[in-house]
């Protein structure tokens, strides 16, 4: 536990010195959300049911690229065999990964939001809702992204393999935090939070899992 | 190949264990509370009488599912109009759209469709699926099956 | 470091016994299927493709369910074998639900209207499908065979949450699929000689799974062996 903490805030702090994946994932969200408004056009973009979905794939591929820079850094560093050294190493890794990337997300994810907003005029009847959903999704999204990072870490195809085996198991995750956003956004609080709560059981699940599994997925 | 063995951790895995199951019956016990309050939201279809209820807007992208009233399906081949009652025993909703109906659209069976409403509170049909329950019987002897396999 | 000790194919007579029995299976669920159980009362003829569908579908179930097994089996024992299970289950479960969407598909053309819907079981079917695609493609990727089956062992794992979600999913959610009409809580809604045709066709599709399942193993593992040989130069005595 206290090791995970410690990898959490190595991270958090290297992200704070050198914050170019965050950077980039920014870059990159806003960029997103600005392309998939053009494509589909402001006037559909801004519909409650799909300003949410957009916001969330823009930050579903913004997960993975904070983390595939999170893990790339470690091997850069050559940081890796000294956490994996650790008692429980690879456990710790996990969770310490899925804190400080959690909080990398957030920064991102509220940055894009705004950007969102701001770009579409949207109204926001729950902002509160609406930061809960997003949250949440900060824990959720990561929760699977680090496994599959981790598991194509020495992959050549590594790009094109982290989405294709991701994005499957995120769909509930997905379904769940579009309609959360998409409730907060029309102002529905009860059912916004209801989904808020599957997202948050889901994100549970995939958390335990993780850390279970981490053992021998992190080579 | 290795043989490589999970590294045996002293003390903390009984613990470990028992967090990792109180985090997951507490992820089961959040997710059976917020499914009960998931509400109108997790619907494939409405009712027509859910429609009305929600005081759905014209215009709006909606599912309809209900009961084709019997009488009440006319398609004009010719102009390709189709046109039919949807009901699901409290609420009707006249359904009009354009273009053949699947083959198994049928009088007394269910369908959804899609489309939306119009001002004058008939509904546009973008899409019409025949809905058919799980039910399989065969067919009543010396009455051919009603439906031609294309 | 462990050796490779020669591995005698499993024997011709079980191999043959399956493969007999496949066809056999095969050949007399077909014939009940477009001859003997009756058209339904609404569908007509078409209906006959439940048959295939369905059968389909549960055997695809228990593929994947075995992949989650033989995963564990990799995992806890590290014995090559449960790898070469899982791979060949895998494949086999691609192959069943890939026919599962286009039966599913050609069914409902003709009674829906429409090739397809975006409805809760279909949909996690069709991530189901992508998964499995996706564990392949991992496998594929990867060169060191202990990695690769580790690899592929944590998502044979992940992976099998998504399918009691499949079950589920017409259950949460007024759906666009029927509910099932076998596992349903009035007992099952069809003509007996309906329920018979296809629980033949769920047995022929389970021996067909059996018998593919043997030539696969027995494929995958003499490739282990041979390809275990020339890391180490050469067969072990």
């Amino acid at each position: 536990m206290r090791a995970a903490w410690l990898v959490a805030l190595r991270e958090l702090r290297a992200d704070a010195r050198q914050p170019d994946g965050v950077a980039t994932a920014v870059t990159f969200v806003g960029a997103l959300v600005l392309v998939e408004s053009l494509v589909v056009g402001p006037q559909v973009a801004r519909e409650a049911t799909v300003a949410p979905a957009l916001y969330w794939v823009a930050l579903l591929f913004a997960a993975i690229v904070v983390t595939t820079r999170s893990f790339d850094r470690e091997l850069a560093d050559d940081a890796l065999e000294a956490v994996l050294a650790l008692p429980g190493g690879r456990d710790a890794l996990y969770a310490g990964k899925l804190l400080a990337l959690a909080v990398a997300l957030a920064v991102v994810g509220a940055i894009g939001g705004i950007l969102q907003v701001a770009l579409l005029d949207l109204s926001v009847a729950l902002a509160g809702h609406a930061l809960i959903a997003v949250l949440l999704g900060t824990i959720a999204l990561p929760a699977v992204v680090i496994l599959d990072v981790a598991l194509t870490l020495r992959l050549r195809a590594r790009a094109a393999l982290v989405p294709i085996l991701a994005v499957p198991v995120l769909v509930p995750q997905l379904v769940a935090g579009t309609n959360a956003l998409g409730l907060a956004l029309t102002g529905d609080a009860t059912a916004s939070l209801a989904w808020s709560g599957l997202l948050l059981a889901i994100a549970l699940v995939y958390a335990v899992l993780g850390l279970t599994i981490a053992g021998t997925a992190i080579e | 190949m290795s043989a490589a063995r999970p590294q045996a951790r002293r003390g903390g895995i009984g613990e470990r264990r028992l967090l990792a199951l109180t985090a997951l019956a507490i992820a089961v016990a959040i997710g059976f509370v917020a499914y009960q309050n998931l509400g109108p939201s997790a619907v494939y279809y409405l009712t027509p009488t859910e429609a009305q209820q929600r005081r759905i807007a014209p215009g709006a992208a909606v599912r309809l599912g209900g009961q084709i009233e019997p009488g009440s399906l006319r398609y004009d081949p010719a102009s390709r109009d189709l046109r039919f009652i949807i009901g699901d025993g409290i609420t009707r909703t006249v359904v009009v759209g354009k273009g053949a109906p699947p083959a198994l659209l049928r009088e007394g069976a269910g369908a959804v469709v899609e489309g939306f409403f119009s001002t004058d509170g008939s509904f546009r049909a973008t899409q019409v699926i025949a809905k058919h329950d799980e039910v399989y019987v065969p067919p009543a002897p010396s009455k051919t099956p009603p439906h031609r396999t294309p | 470091m462990t050796t490779t000790a020669f591995r005698p194919a499993p024997p011709v007579r079980i191999r043959s016994a399956l493969g007999l029995a496949s066809l056999l299976g095969v050949l007399v669920a077909g014939a009940m299927a477009l001859v003997w159980a009756p058209p339904d009362a609404n569908q007509g003829e078409v209906q006959r493709i439940m048959y295939v569908h369905v059968p389909a579908a549960w055997t695809a179930y228990l593929a994947f369910g075995v992949v989650f097994l033989a995963s564990l089996g990799w995992l806890w024992t590290r014995r090559p074998v449960f790898d070469a299970v899982a791979v060949a289950s895998a494949e086999i479960g691609v192959l069943l639900t890939g026919l599962t969407l286009v039966a599913g598909s050609i069914w409902a053309k003709p009674t829906w209207g429409v090739w397809w819907t975006w409805e809760p079981r279909l949909i996690t079917t069709a991530v189901m499908f992508v998964m499995y695609v996706g564990y392949l493609l991992l496998r594929s990727l990867s060169t060191d065979l202990a990695g690769r089956a580790t690899r592929a062992a944590v998502i044979g794992i992940v992976a099998v949450v998504n399918v009691p979600i499949v079950h589920l999913s017409v259950e949460w959610m007024n759906a666009q699929h029927q509910l099932p009409s076998v596992l349903r809580p009035g007992g099952p809604a069809l003509d007996e000689r309906m329920l018979a045709t296809l629980i033949v066709g769920t047995v022929a599709f389970t021996i067909l799974y059996a018998w593919l399942m043997v030539e696969r193993v027995a494929l995958e593992t003499a490739r282990q062996d041979r390809l275990s040989d020339l890391a180490h130069g050469g067969p072990a005595r």
